[in-house]
């Protein structure tokens, strides 16, 4: 008995079908019903027409929502950003210590993200409201007069989007830096690479993967998670999330919804075409493995 | 060492700030203020009291045990069969549930929405259940996939090879190799469906309110410290299950016979 059969005796192939299955039905199968939705039109009472036309498409272009949409990609383009930025230096110092100390580290990092998403943002408004602990501790020590701002626009979604998403987007560059074979460092030294070189040639081109795994983690749920900006944003700063939300629930307008829907789902394909692209199919599988 | 270590303090004072001073305020003998009036656990006792939340804690709870154990009885099959033997579909459902890996969750919500009413079927547990068993198959089946390589093939074959049906390999080898991996894949998915409030959002019907659908509807009013002595006791039980979770996880090792 060859090994190929003898493997298919033990794990038939027909034990893939429920699971190929269930996905067809609840994720492949309204996919496309989203698809379909967003070409139909809106009729007299607000139901939906099955039609083909790009109306909701075409309505996507109006002012309002390009503005939200342009506010959107920079909010979570500047929130993508940002953790890049804080998660780097923290995954290195992870990467770089002694195995034990790496995996207390790592269960402290990502701790914070196994409670609820909503307390994480609410627990951001008791720091920041005009009569919360920041702004009463900057009064009492006599930093500002006022209270300051915080809360209630961009700079507070950014912050709590920033707060959620960087333990996301340490765990891949983590896993991706920690792959690097050290001997490369000590190499480039020897030849006499200075700091700012081995990081360019060597630390950053090898974390690429990583880093465009945390893009993908980060990027399109920072635009699509409305409970941020419904929180910490007040209502004032509304998102592509919120929009679609929106849309569904109160506006009841399907269509635009699923048109919106559809934009974003394109959206996540061109970032994670780039992804694969600047990191090879097969390694990105393995950093979400 | 000593600015990375201050830089670390800051990141871990950012990331644990707003949690302490959560529970702090759990135990604030004032309801609105967000200045210190004494300590009390005077929330805790109401929160015990509240019918209201406790109903329903015990959905989301029915709702989390329910949706993970659908969850491992569609992703173990296919784990079995994706780690081991070949198939052509392989590559396309490994895909397929990468995919649905990073689908945002809002979309999750909104297809579950939108095939409900197409079909015209009602909403209520069973489609929050429906939703939460998809997004997370993809966590179970990969967690169940990497165990599986890990521990290779070579004692099912040998099992084979001296004459035992594949029901006895299973049962007897690959299933208690295989436990430790699918107890931490039921416990992840009953943290991410307790903890979950978009998608269950969107899928939820008029009487089915989970607990964190309830926990957004009492923050529309503002400040709560029922919320925060609520919250410090879900942290207690998360802090458990992740402990378990990370203890079940260590890595495989061929057991030796002495």
């Amino acid at each position: 008995m060859s090994a190929i059969s003898l493997k298919q005796r033990l794990n038939p192939a027909w034990l893939l079908w429920p699971l190929c299955l269930w996905l067809g039905i609840f994720i492949i199968l309204p996919l496309c019903i989203l698809i379909v939705y967003s070409f139909s039109k809106r009729g007299t009472y607000g139901e939906l027409e099955l039609a083909f036309q790009f109306g909701n498409y075409a309505k996507l272009l109006q002012p309002v929502y390009l503005r939200i949409g342009i506010r959107s990609l920079y909010i979570a383009g500047l929130s993508t950003l940002l953790c890049l930025i804080l998660a780097f230096p923290i995954s290195l110092i992870v990467a770089f210590s002694k195995p034990r100390i790496q995996k207390i580290l790592l269960i402290a990092l990502v701790l914070p993200m196994w409670t609820n998403l909503l307390i994480r943002c609410y627990a951001w408004v008791y720091l920041l409201r005009s009569e919360g602990l920041l702004n009463s501790g900057l009064q009492m020590l006599g930093f500002i007069r006022e209270p300051l701002p915080l809360i209630y626009n961009s700079f507070a979604v950014i912050l709590g989007l920033l707060y959620n998403f960087l333990p996301f987007a340490i765990l891949p560059m983590y896993a991706s830096i920690e792959k690097i074979d050290r001997r490369l460092f000590e190499a480039a030294r020897d030849l006499g690479a200075g700091n700012w070189i081995i990081f360019k040639k060597i630390l950053l081109p090898l974390s690429l993967p990583g880093i465009s795994a945390a893009v993908l983690l980060v990027f399109v749920p920072s635009m699509s998670l409305y409970i941020i900006p419904d929180i910490l944003g007040g209502g004032k700063t509304m998102l592509l999330g919120n929009l679609i939300q929106n849309q569904f629930l109160s506006a009841r307008d399907w269509g635009a919804g699923s048109a919106l829907s559809v934009v974003i789902l394109l959206l996540i394909l061109v970032i994670w075409l780039l992804a694969m692209k600047v990191t090879g199919r097969k390694k990105l599988e393995e950093l979400f493995s | 060492m000593l600015p990375q270590k201050f830089f670390l303090f800051l990141v871990f004072l950012f990331l644990y700030s707003p949690i302490v001073i959560l529970i702090l305020f759990s135990f604030n003998d004032s309801p609105f203020s967000a200045r210190w009036h004494g300590a009390t656990f005077k929330w805790y006792g109401l929160v015990w009291k509240n019918s209201s939340l406790l109903l329903t804690l015990s959905r989301s709870l029915l709702v989390a045990v329910v949706s993970s154990f659908f969850t491992i009885l569609l992703a173990l099959p296919a784990a079995l069969v994706s780690a081991r033997a070949f198939s052509r579909i392989n590559g396309s459902l490994r895909l397929a549930l990468m995919c649905s890996l990073i689908l945002p969750d809002l979309v999750m919500g909104i297809t579950t929405l939108t095939l409900f009413s197409c079909l015209h079927w009602n909403m209520g547990l069973h489609s929050i259940i429906v939703a939460h068993v998809t997004f997370c198959l993809p966590f179970a089946f990969f967690i169940i996939t990497a165990r599986l390589r890990n521990q290779g093939i070579a004692l099912e074959e040998a099992a084979t090879d001296l004459g035992a049906s594949p029901m006895q390999v299973f049962f007897k080898i690959t299933w208690p190799n295989l436990r430790p991996a699918v107890w931490a894949s039921l416990l992840l998915c009953i943290s991410l469906s307790l903890d979950d409030v978009v998608v269950s959002f969107f899928t939820a019907g008029p009487s089915s309110t989970t607990l964190p659908l309830k926990i957004q509807s009492m923050l529309k009013i503002g400040l709560n410290p029922q919320v925060n002595a609520l919250f410090t006791l879900i942290l207690i039980c998360i802090v458990l299950i992740v402990g378990i979770c990370a203890i079940l996880k260590t890595p495989w090792k061929p057991k030796t016979i002495s």
